[in-house]
Formats: C-alpha cells, sequence, structure tokens
C-alpha cells in the first residue's frame, strides 16, 4: 500500500486529527501529520488493523524543530511490507507526549533516548531513567538551543584561548 | 530490615563477557537471574549531536565509529541517505563494490560473533580460529581502502578507491578457502554435544516477542521469521543477485533459542560468500565515484535510508535545512533494540547461561551508545 | 632404626643410606621434604607451566613465549618473578587470616598428598597404609581451603564461585571415590606401594587393563578428576567469562601466582594419582637391578612420563572442549559416572573371583 491509501485509512477514522501528507522532496521521505491528543488510538489502530498491520516500531525520530518538538514515528509491517511515517508535533515549553509501549515494546528505549536527549516526557513510561547520559546531566543536548556545559565534575571543557604567538598580526 | 536473600551482580562493564564497556545489572538468588536490567552509555559519544557541527562528507568518518566491527554498513546506510536525500545516483560499479565489501564485513562481523560466543562458553580455541579467518578479510580491506578496522570506504555517491585486480584474484582466493572452512566450525562447535547442550532451548525469543520489541537480524531469523532488509526494500544491487535468508528451525529444541541464532550465522556467512562470488563474477566496468562538489550541500528535505548490518536493521533518518551540515541525522542500531528483550529474556536463567544468551545475542556496545 | 624409617619415609631411608654416619631420623626426614618438594616436584610443575602454555599456543595456531631463552621455557620463570613483585593489593575484609592463607594452606595439603605418592620404588616422603585415603582427603579439603579464601574475599564473584567449588566437591567426591575402589580390589591395600606393587611394566600388566571393568573405572576417574578439579573447561569456579575469576578475582600479585601455583599442582596431584593407580606407578618394563641407587631416578623418569601424557590429555580437552553448564555438569556426575563407576566395582569384584585375581595381562 503507498501512503495515500493509508492516509484515506487513518483520515476516515480520525478525521481532523490526521493532517494532510508532507512531501518535501518528491516522494523521498513523506509523513503524515497526527493530532498529539489522538496519536495513542492512531498508533493502536495502525497495529491492529488489519489491512495496515504494522506491527514492527522501527524507528521513533526526535527532533527540535525550532517552534515545536516533533517525533516521528517509523512504522514497518513485517507481514505486508510496507512503511509509514508519522509526524507528531510537541509544545516545545511543556513537551508531554503519550507512550507507545503498550503497543509496540521497541518504543520504551527509543522513548527513553528522547526524553533524555530532547526533554519530552512520556506519559505512562514504565521505567523513566536517564539512559546514555549520567543521572545528573543537565539540558538536553539535542535541542538546538542547548549550551555545552564548561564544566562537569571538575572535568573542565573549555576552549583555551588562542594565545598571542598563534594568533597572526 | 529484612535480611536480604538476593545477591546483585553487576555483569559488566569490565567483564570478560561484555563486547565493550556495557552493564547488566542482575538480581540473583543463588546461582538464578530473578531479574536483569541493562545500563548502557559508558560509549555514549554524542554522534548525532557531532553530526550537526560537520559538513555532510566529513561526518562520514564518525559513522565507522557506530559499529567497528561492521563499519561499511554504516558508512553505507549514512551514504544511501544523502544520495537519496540530493538524488545522486551511484554508478553501477560502485553499488557492485559496495556489495562486495559490505559482504565481507559481515562475513568479518559474524566471524567474531562466533567466536566470541564460543570463548563465552569455554571453546577457546574457536575465537582464535574465527579471528585467523577475520585476519583474511582484514587483508582484502587492507588491500580495498588502506585500512582493516574502521574503514571509511563507502562515499557520498560511490566508494573512495576503485577494486583492483589484486583484490579480486584475492577475494576469490578467500572465497574458495572459507566456504570449506566453515565445516571446521561446523564440526568444532555446531556438531559438538556440550555446545548444542548449552545453547539447546536457552534464551528463547519467539517471533512476535522480537517484533514487538523491535528486534532485527539474525536474532528475529533465528526466531523463524524471513525477515531481511536486502530481501524485503532491496537496496544497492541486492535485487539482481540471488541468495537465500536462512532462518532458525528449531535445530536443536524450540525455535529461537541462542543455537539457532548461532545456525543463522553460520548459514549467512555461506549466503554472503555466495553474494560476494556473484558480484564479482558481475562487476561491471566503469566509474567507481561520481564527482561532488567542492562544498556539498543537500537540498532541503528529509530522508531514511535502512541497510542490513550483521546486527539487524541499521537505519538513518537525516534532515536537511540545505546548509552545508546536516540538521539532524538519527540512527537507529540494530543493538539498542535488542536491549528490550533483557527483562523477558534473562529471567529464571542460570547465571552461566546470561553470557551465553549475551553472547548469542551479539550486542555491540558502541552502537548501543553511539 | 633404617628398617623403620623406611616404613615411615622411604625417601628420607633412601637419602640416609648415602650417608656412612648415622644421622637422626628427623634430619632426614625434614632433608626428604626438601629434596621431595623442590628436586622432585617443583620441576615437573615448571614444566607443566611451560607444556601448557606450548601446546596450547600450538592448537591455536600461535607460537607461544618466544622471547626468553630454551624456546620460551624461562617464560615461567619471568611470570614468576614478577608475580612476586607485584603490587599486592588487599582488600578490607573481616576475615584477613583466611583471605591470607587459604590458598597456601590449600598448596601445602596438596604438596603432603604429593609427598605420599611414590615416584619411584623408594622416593615418596611418607608410606601410609592408606595412602588412597589420604590423598582423596587431602584433594577434599585443599577444595575447603580454595572455598575459605574464596568466600572471605567478600566479593560477590568470589562468594559465588565458592558455592560452586563447594557444588563440586559434594559432586565429585563421590564419583572420584568409587572410581578409585577398583585398584583398591585388585591390589588387596589401599596403600600405594603395594597398589604399584601389584601392576607391572608393561602396559597389559597395568591395573587399567586388568579388565574391562577397570578400564571404565579409569575413565570415570579421568574425567570426574578433571571436572573436580576445576581445569579448564571445567573451571566453573574461576573462569573468567561466567564469574569474572571467581576464586582469583580479588587475589593481586603473588597470591594470584599462588593460585596458578595451585592449579598447576593439582593437575600434577590427580594426574600423579591416575598413573599411580591405574597406569604402572613407577613400574618399567626394563631390568634395573644393576642400576643401583640410581634406579629410583629411571624408574621417577617413567613416572614423570606417564604423567606428562595425562597432562598432555588434559590440555588438549581444556583448548578444545567448550564449558559444560554447572547443572549438566553435576548431572554428568550423578547419571553417569557414579552408575558407571559402581557397576565397575560390581564388575571387579565378580571378576576377581571368578578369575582369582588374574588380570588379562596374566593371559596372554
Amino acid at each position: 500500500m503507498e501512503t495515500r491509501e493509508f492516509f484515506e485509512a487513518l483520515e476516515k477514522n480520525f478525521g481532523k486529527a490526521i493532517h494532510p501528507i508532507e512531501d518535501q522532496n518528491g516522494g523521498k521521505f513523506i509523513s503524515i501529520g497526527v493530532e498529539r491528543d489522538s496519536l495513542k488510538k492512531v498508533l493502536e489502530f495502525c497495529a491492529a488493523d488489519s489491512s495496515l498491520r504494522f506491527d514492527f516500531l522501527e524507528n521513533m525520530i526526535g527532533i527540535d524543530a525550532g517552534q515545536e518538538l516533533q517525533i516521528i514515528y517509523r512504522l514497518v509491517s513485517l507481514s505486508l511490507v510496507h512503511t509509514l511515517n508519522l509526524k507528531v508535533s510537541v509544545d516545545r515549553h511543556s513537551p508531554k507526549m503519550p507512550s507507545a509501549h503498550e503497543t509496540w515494546k521497541a518504543a520504551i528505549y527509543y522513548e527513553l533516548e528522547i526524553a533524555e536527549m530532547l526533554g519530552i516526557s512520556f506519559q505512562g513510561h514504565p521505567e523513566p531513567r536517564k539512559l546514555l547520559l549520567p543521572e545528573d546531566w543537565q539540558g538536553f543536548p539535542l535541542r538546538k538551543d542547548y549550551t555545552f556545559p564548561e564544566e562537569y565534575h571538575s572535568i573542565e571543557h573549555r576552549r583555551a584561548p588562542l594565545r598571542k604567538e598563534h594568533t597572526r598580526p | 530490615m529484612a535480611e536480604a536473600r538476593t545477591l546483585r551482580l553487576n555483569i559488566g562493564p569490565h567483564h570478560s563477557a561484555a563486547i565493550g564497556p556495557f552493564r547488566v545489572s542482575v538480581e540473583t538468588d543463588g546461582e538464578v537471574v530473578l531479574t536483569a536490567r541493562p545500563d548502557v552509555g559508558y560509549l555514549h559519544r554524542g554522534i548525532e549531536k557531532i553530526a550537526e557541527r560537520m559538513t555532510w562528507t566529513g561526518f562520514m568518518p564518525y559513522t565507522d565509529r557506530i559499529d567497528y566491527l561492521a563499519s561499511i554498513h554504516c558508512n553505507l546506510v549514512y551514504a544511501l541517505a544523502v544520495e537519496s536525500l540530493s538524488e545522486i545516483k551511484a554508478p553501477e560499479r560502485a553499488q557492485y563494490i559496495r556489495v562486495i565489501a559490505g559482504e565481507l564485513n559481515r562475513i568479518a562481523s559474524h566471524l567474531m560473533s562466533i567466536g566470541t560466543l564460543a570463548h563465552h562458553l569455554g571453546a577457546e580455541s574457536a575465537l582464535l580460529y574465527a579471528l585467523r579467518d577475520r585476519e583474511k578479510v582484514n587483508n582484502l580491506f587492507e588491500i580495498l581502502c588502506g585500512a582493516r578496522l574502521t574503514y571509511n570506504y563507502v562515499r557520498i555517491g560511490g566508494v573512495f578507491a576503485d577494486v583492483t585486480e589484486g583484490f579480486i584474484e584475492k577475494a576469490y582466493e578467500f572465497i574458495d578457502y572459507l566456504v570449506p572452512k566453515l565445516k571446521e566450525y561446523n564440526d568444532l562447535l555446531s556438531n559438538n554435544q556440550i555446545f548444542v547442550g548449552r545453547l539447546a532451548e536457552v534464551g528463547v525469543v519467539s517471533a512476535s516477542e522480537a517484533v514487538s520489541c523491535g528486534v532485527t537480524g539474525p536474532i528475529v531469523r533465528g526466531s523463524g521469521l524471513k525477515y531481511d532488509v536486502r530481501k524485503v526494500f532491496p537496496y544497492c544491487v541486492y535485487h539482481k543477485l540471488e541468495f537465500d535468508v536462512p532462518v532458525g528451525k528449531g535445530e536443536a529444541g524450540k525455535t529461537g533459542d541462542a543455537f539457532d541464532r548461532h545456525m543463522v550465522r553460520i548459514r549467512e556467512i555461506e549466503q554472503s560468500a555466495s553474494l560476494i562470488k556473484q558480484a564479482l563474477d558481475d562487476l561491471p566496468a566503469g566509474d567507481y565515484q561520481t564527482t561532488l562538489p567542492r562544498i556539498f550541500k543537500a537540498p532541503q528535505g528529509e530522508a531514511y535510508a535502512s541497510v542490513e548490518s550483521p546486527r539487524g536493521t541499521l537505519s538513518v533518518y537525516i534532515s536537511s535545512q540545505g546548509e552545508k551540515h546536516p540538521f539532524r541525522v538519527k540512527f537507529r542500531t540494530p543493538s539498542f533494540s535488542v536491549l528490550n528483550l533483557f527483562p523477558a529474556i534473562l529471567k529464571d536463567v542460570p547465571i552461566s547461561d546470561v553470557t551465553t544468551i549475551l553472547g548469542s545475542f551479539d550486542i555491540m556496545a558502541s552502537e548501543v551508545d553511539r | 632404626m633404617n628398617a623403620d624409617l623406611n616404613a615411615i619415609s622411604p625417601l628420607a631411608a633412601y637419602l640416609g643410606s648415602f650417608f656412612s654416619a648415622t644421622i637422626p631420623g628427623w634430619v632426614l626426614v625434614s632433608l626428604a621434604v626438601f629434596v621431595h618438594g623442590f628436586l622432585l616436584t617443583l620441576p615437573p610443575i615448571v614444566a607443566i607451566g611451560f607444556m601448557d602454555r606450548k601446546f596450547g599456543a600450538d592448537i591455536q595456531m600461535r607460537i607461544g613465549p618466544n622471547r626468553v631463552p630454551l624456546y620460551g621455557f624461562f617464560q615461567v620463570i619471568a611470570d614468576a618473578i614478577k608475580l612476586l613483585f607485584k603490587e599486592n593489593l588487599e582488600p578490607v575484609l573481616q576475615e584477613r587470616f583466611l583471605f591470607r592463607w587459604g590458598i597456601p594452606a590449600a598448596i601445602v595439603v596438596m604438596f603432603a598428598a604429593v609427598g605420599s605418592i611414590p615416584m619411584s620404588q623408594s622416593w615418596a616422603i611418607s608410606n601410609l597404609e592408606s595412602g588412597l585415603v589420604a590423598v582423596l582427603t587431602a584433594l577434599g579439603v585443599s577444595n575447603l581451603c580454595i572455598f575459605w579464601a574464596a568466600y572471605s574475599a567478600e566479593s560477590q564473584w568470589s562468594v559465588l564461585s565458592s558455592f560452586r567449588i563447594i557444588g563440586t566437591l559434594v559432586t565429585y567426591i563421590i564419583p572420584v571415590a568409587v572410581a578409585l575402589v577398583p585398584p583398591v580390589l585388585v591390589a588387596g591395600s589401599p596403600n600405594f606401594d603395594q597398589i604399584v606393587r601389584v601392576q607391572g611394566g608393561m602396559p597389559w600388566n597395568w591395573i587399567v587393563l586388568h579388565n574391562p571393568g577397570t578400564l571404565l573405572s579409569f575413565l570415570c576417574l579421568f574425567f570426574g578428576l578433571s571436572i573436580w578439579q576445576g581445569r579448564t573447561p571445567f573451571d566453573h569456579h574461576d573462569s573468567l567469562v561466567e564469574v569474572a575469576g571467581g576464586v582469583s578475582s580479588e587475589f593481586s600479585g603473588l597470591r594470584h601466582g599462588f593460585v596458578s601455583i595451585l592449579k598447576t599442582l593439582s593437575m600434577f596431584l590427580s594426574c600423579a594419582l591416575i598413573v599411580t593407580t591405574y597406569l604402572g606407578g613407577w613400574r618399567t618394563p626394563l631390568n634395573l637391578e644393576s642400576f643401583g641407587r640410581a634406579a629410583n631416578l629411571v624408574e621417577w623418569l617413567f613416572f614423570i612420563t606417564k604423567v606428562f601424557f595425562l597432562v598432555f590429555l588434559s590440555i588438549w580437552i581444556r583448548w578444545s572442549l567448550p564449558r559444560m553448564r554447572i547443572d549438566q555438569m553435576i548431572k554428568l556426575s550423578w547419571r553417569c559416572l557414579v552408575p558407571v563407576g559402581l557397576f565397575s566395582i560390581f564388575f571387579v569384584a565378580v571378576w576377581m573371583v571368578i578369575f582369582n585375581g588374574r588380570g588379562l595381562g596374566d593371559f596372554l
């Protein structure tokens, strides 16, 4: 099935919660936007519907798109061999998302990574914790406004100012 | 306070059963593991953040470090995504060379995996035999690109250097050498009663569990599911080549046990050898790379590419604002998803089996952490 | 007096025969212990260390140690010197005494057991009436000493492996004890000297080929001892992959060196036990009457060669087989080795009655 057909199937069931297809570069990467509030139902529908049957969550991609944060769910159906990208936007200042771990267990670790890297909190996540970063790490590194810490537990990370002899006259 | 009856053991980060710094914290009652929790991040280098400060072409060497045992695949997936975004078409010859390099790398990685699994089970010589054969692959790569571990060989729009006559000859020689050698591995390991006894019905992963956890590669194929990106969503020239996708059949006990995963790896080496032979036979003449502009800028947009790395589906998402450097790069690494299996699989198993299961999963710490 | 001393300590009596003056017995026994430890036991143990490296390297298609003289033989000594001068880290422990002295105690017990095995007709420190039982006990007690050391180290891995040591001790002392009964039946005594003297110099006069039952129990004894003494690939209590070094994970420097001495010593002791009970001990097919006192040296060489053959088999197994899981190992003991051992005892007993103590070699 093509993304156009997925869009029709989703729009029939969820109406306005589905945004029109985003196709920026000639069919290379097509994604369907979904409202955050009905996301959980849309994901459950995608996994359960007999014509979609997305049994495999291949990837979850968190993006800092400037005004808002985005998450792309990359769904693959192993049985019917097709793929779908769902794009969800979430407010930058109070980013909250429903957790998808009940639909696909794979979401548990993707969500942990997105949570610590972009600061999106997932509602109903079974075991929220820092995964790749230390427990006491401040800030969300993959946000565009992230400033690199200059000091962490007395490990200094500062570029030394150029000395006179190294600067050109 | 109640008397503590359980023992908390940290397998890793510095433990001979872990490949790279990687920790599984298990709670045991005597010899039996009750719960297991993976703790990763010891090797986190923030490659995705680094990408945002690098040029499109300059990021390529960093992809090597994602999975140093299969760096061709990491190079390739990034190159495929950028090519797809900027509509560059790599020449036919380059596509074939990519297949040859990728399959050679798969052989090297699987040999390493088989060897370390045997090492975890105490058959220490098998690791040395596997390293001996991997050494021959390393020599081939040295002819191909001058590097033996982090190849940085695949480039956006082609490959870094053309294959030489000497390489083709040596590669044929290697294939003729390797295929009979697989019998040696089978005699030493796969047909060994102790080895089979250690792997049979250990760490059984059902196909539905694996799919739900997002696990791919030899693990999901060992569970009997015929999912291989090379077949399902072909890239490069895999649609022109003939190969079989081996799946686990439960030869030693239950489908999806550690022995099935081991056998899948052995049979995949065979398939990779046949793929290399076909690709060498069909290798077309022509150019091996396209010329990129001196300052390469990918057009605005997004792209996604997946390849089948030795450990499973390796994908990359890239997003561009039309500038010199990527806006966002996100890697989906196969070992990362395997962590989802831990709570269910590492439960009510003896401690001896934890290392067996970890070995049969073939987890790469650098790939988990990126 | 000399006859009395010979009954207690044949080696002391042998040494006394070199001196014309009468020397007190305790001096001779002390001298015997010294000679036995440093001249008869230590050189073979060093050689086993060298064999392990070289054969292991050969099986794995490596070269092995080659930077020191004599084809790398001195690597063993270089390692010993290195371990002697390495920093000896000691964790803060409750039971420091056991941690410090557990492994040396095990070594002492093992040396004492080696002393009761005759390496030639008069080269044994002690000639115990029930030497076989003493050696079996020593093997068990040395396991207990290792258990103390590992358990008092208080690291999780050490504690875990100390439980495994007790597990293997309980499981494997029985098949080993059962497999040691047929030689006693054949010789009619648990005294090593008698067990050796009942055998001949040629292989068909050894107890192993006395009858089919002894052959079976020989195999039981070989595998039982290999597994019990935790020889790789059955090293459940100190495998690096499973229990992170287990026993030796908290030992550094000299103590780690003690652990490797202990392993080699236990290999030597168990191989010597098998050689004495089943493979003819120091008996040679040569006629040594004209050699006089030097006959002992030739017999010792024969004995050591047989021991080295078994050591070679152990090394071969070590580098080629994978490790069994601990529950499979326990099953192997109870379901295979113990029943086979009991059957062979029965078989040997019946054979002894029917053929009036004659073995297969006697019919040739």
